[in-house]
């Protein structure tokens, strides 16, 4: 449950910062578009005044009879065209003596000087300028990545300290049991939001609890409220039971009565036991071997195995010293093996066994009709019919769960499992 | 056989002048127990015993009547609507060492039991209990404070020696498990009473009972039980009641 907390705020984390790096990443392919482009464009531009004035120059030199011919910068001829124009484009070169083509740009006009056409061809190498142009590129690049990278840091870091509160108070909340004994208190948070979530959390928290304590109180004092009662009545019913000459309907009728009256009385020590067992304190752990027991378990309760005609199965070959209250061992013991009687078969068969440090009871039983898993529910039953009050198996699982042992049910092949894993309160010795 | 509640001078007296005759054969008892409806069930029940009853509702009358009489058993309720019961058996024995008590809760909290028996208390019941159940804890008590001398219960034909558990019919010792003991003894201990299932198997098999539905390896031991007493008597002591329970005693009823 922890882990899968932490796994969602992580999210939310991710989820702020891979917003901001779509952003980013659009944000700078175009930054870095725009500089491309700007740039080429501007050196394009100058290339092109460049070529314009070099073929000015030329136009004055052939004013003055002079054909300047340098190629490939500048190429000199007549020509039988006569549309005057000029055509600015890009070409590569090899020039002699280099060994790579080279990106040129090229001016190519037609020009009248003096009543005769000439084609003029200028050249200039864009090299140099298309070198800076990468140049400027990188650099801006380079500093767009750097600034990205340093950012997303920057809005992590600056998230996980803003989640900071979000994170203690998660953690609060996972550590947060109803029935705790100390008032449900948050740190005051820098974040307004997050204030106001943990004064809310706190008002939450604290009505759950008192409402949980109210309640337990008011269980605790019904139970206890109407055992007088309950003892007055009891305690009149046996009295009339003595009354000579009853006749045989109202033995039938007093016989119900008590009988109903003892499942009261039954139930009502069963949900204080179980209240009781909330009060973790009440019961000092000390160390107790596990099959002396089970053996004494099986040893009180020898008459009904006998009665019923159940083998028992005992395969434990070593000691198992466990951490826990002794007579809630014997509680929980107990009450399995009843439950294992209980639901056994005549001539059945009950196994016990000791696998690593868990041990398995099996018995032989019905299968079981409904809910397998409802079985340590309170008050749940397969059949109306039996007398049980359905709280032994509650009883069992809280013993479980206040010493930390993992109990599970199965069915199998004919069988009731019950498993109970001591891992988690064995002591050495 | 005489049970005595109010202070009425008269009924007093009466008390005063059968009181000479009853300290060679009745137990004194006192009950301390404020739940009125209570106290006068646990009176009629144990009207058919042999004892002189006084019983009040508050710790006060109890403090009062502690100093006046010497009593032999006393069953005091914890929780008296002005003071603690546990106080009040600090003070009794230390007035009246002898007396044995049995304590009466509501609570079965395991630190009263400890405390209630620490301080001198020799059982501890806890309500809502079986009258039977009573009725034979404060036989239990007297027996162990050996009051009649020695401890031995004869009825009939039948003689229990409580001491070394032993049963004799027509003077022969009979074999009995410890079920059958324990059984035999309850009924004696209340004799001419009928005794639901419930009771005698609370009785005999302690707290586990609550988790059997089916009483019916009673009747197994019960059937055991008197077949070992007919084989050396006559007489059939136990007598089912219709289908709720058993009667110990000499003659068939009903």
């Amino acid at each position: 449950m922890e882990s899968d907390i932490s796994l969602v705020s992580m999210k939310l984390i991710n989820k702020i910062s891979r917003y901001f790096l779509y952003l980013f990443i659009f944000i700078s392919i175009g930054m870095f578009l725009s500089i491309y482009f700007i740039t080429q464009t501007a050196i394009t531009d100058e290339a092109d005044e460049q070529l314009t004035k070099i073929r000015d120059e030329a136009i004055k030199e052939l004013k003055e009879n002079r054909a300047v011919n340098f190629p490939p910068f500048i190429e000199i001829e007549e020509s039988n065209d006569r549309s005057v124009r000029d055509i600015f484009g890009d070409s590569s070169f090899l020039l002699r003596g280099a060994n790579e083509e080279e990106p040129y740009r090229t001016l190519f006009s037609i020009v009248k000087v003096k009543g005769r056409f000439y084609q003029i061809i200028v050249r200039t190498s864009l090299e140099e300028k298309e070198e800076m142009l990468y140049f400027v590129t990188s650099v801006a690049g380079i500093a767009i990545l750097l600034f990205m990278i340093l950012f997303t840091f920057l809005n992590r870091a600056a998230s996980k300290k803003i989640l900071k509160d979000f994170h203690t108070t998660l953690q609060k909340l996972n550590e947060f049991s109803i029935d705790q004994k100390e008032k449900f208190v948050l740190e005051k948070a820098n974040i307004e939001e997050f204030n106001n979530l943990n004064k809310s959390l706190e008002y939450l928290a604290d009505k759950a609890i008192n409402e949980y304590r109210s309640l337990k109180e008011f269980t605790e004092e019904l139970n206890h409220e109407i055992q007088t009662p309950l003892a007055v009545i009891k305690s009149k019913l046996e009295l009339m039971l003595q009354t000579e000459n009853l006749d045989k309907d109202s033995y039938s009728i007093l016989d119900i009565s008590l009988k109903q009256l003892s499942k009261i009385n039954r139930i009502n020590k069963s949900i204080l036991f179980l209240n009781k067992l909330e009060h973790k304190k009440l019961f000092e752990s000390e160390s107790v071997e596990l099959t002396g027991e089970i053996n004494n378990a099986l040893f009180s309760l020898n008459d009904y195995i006998i009665a019923k005609n159940i083998s028992i199965n005992k395969k434990i070959d070593r000691s198992l010293f466990l951490w826990i209250n002794q007579s809630l061992l014997n509680i929980l013991i107990v009450n399995l093996f009843s439950n294992s009687i209980r639901h056994n078969i005549y001539n059945g068969i009950i196994e016990i066994e000791l696998i690593d440090n868990e041990l398995i009871l099996s018995n032989n039983g019905k299968e079981p009709a409904y809910n397998p898993e409802k079985y340590f529910e309170r008050f749940y039953k397969e059949s109306e019919l039996n007398e049980s009050i359905g709280l032994g198996l509650t009883i069992v699982k809280k013993i479980c769960d206040n010493y930390g042992i993992n109990i599970k049910y199965i069915y199998d092949s004919g069988f009731h499992k019950i498993s109970l894993d001591f891992n988690n309160s064995i002591t050495e010795s | 056989m005489i049970s005595c509640s109010g202070y009425d001078l008269f009924e007093y007296k009466l008390q005063s002048i059968f009181r000479i005759e009853l300290l060679y054969c009745g137990m004194k008892l006192i009950l301390i127990e404020d739940e009125r409806e209570l106290a006068s069930t646990i009176i009629s029940y144990l009207e058919g015993e042999d004892y002189s009853i006084d019983n009040t509702y508050s710790y006060s009358k109890a403090e009062e009547m502690i100093h006046l009489t010497e009593y032999d058993i006393a069953l005091v309720d914890i929780m008296l609507p002005d003071g603690n019961g546990l106080v009040l058996l600090e003070k009794l024995k230390k007035i009246n060492p002898q007396c044995g008590v049995l304590i009466i809760s509501a609570r079965d909290t395991l630190d009263d039991k400890i405390t209630g028996l620490g301080i001198g208390a020799d059982d501890y019941i806890t309500k809502p209990f079986h009258l039977a159940e009573l009725n034979a804890r404060i036989k239990s008590v007297i027996r162990r404070k050996h009051y009649y001398g020695s401890n031995e219960i004869i009825f009939g034909d039948l003689k229990i020696d409580i001491d070394k558990r032993e049963i004799f019919v027509n003077n022969n010792l009979i074999d009995l498990t410890r079920r059958e003991y324990d059984l035999l003894l309850f009924f004696v201990s209340n004799k001419e009473r009928v005794l639901s299932k419930e009771t005698i198997f609370e009785h005999v098999w302690g707290d586990d009972s609550n988790l059997f539905d089916e009483l019916d390896f009673l009747y197994t031991h019960i059937k055991n039980l008197r077949k070992k007493i007919t084989e050396h008597s006559s007489k059939n002591y136990i007598h089912s009641v219709y289908g709720i329970g058993y009667k110990f005693g000499e003659h068939e009823t009903n």
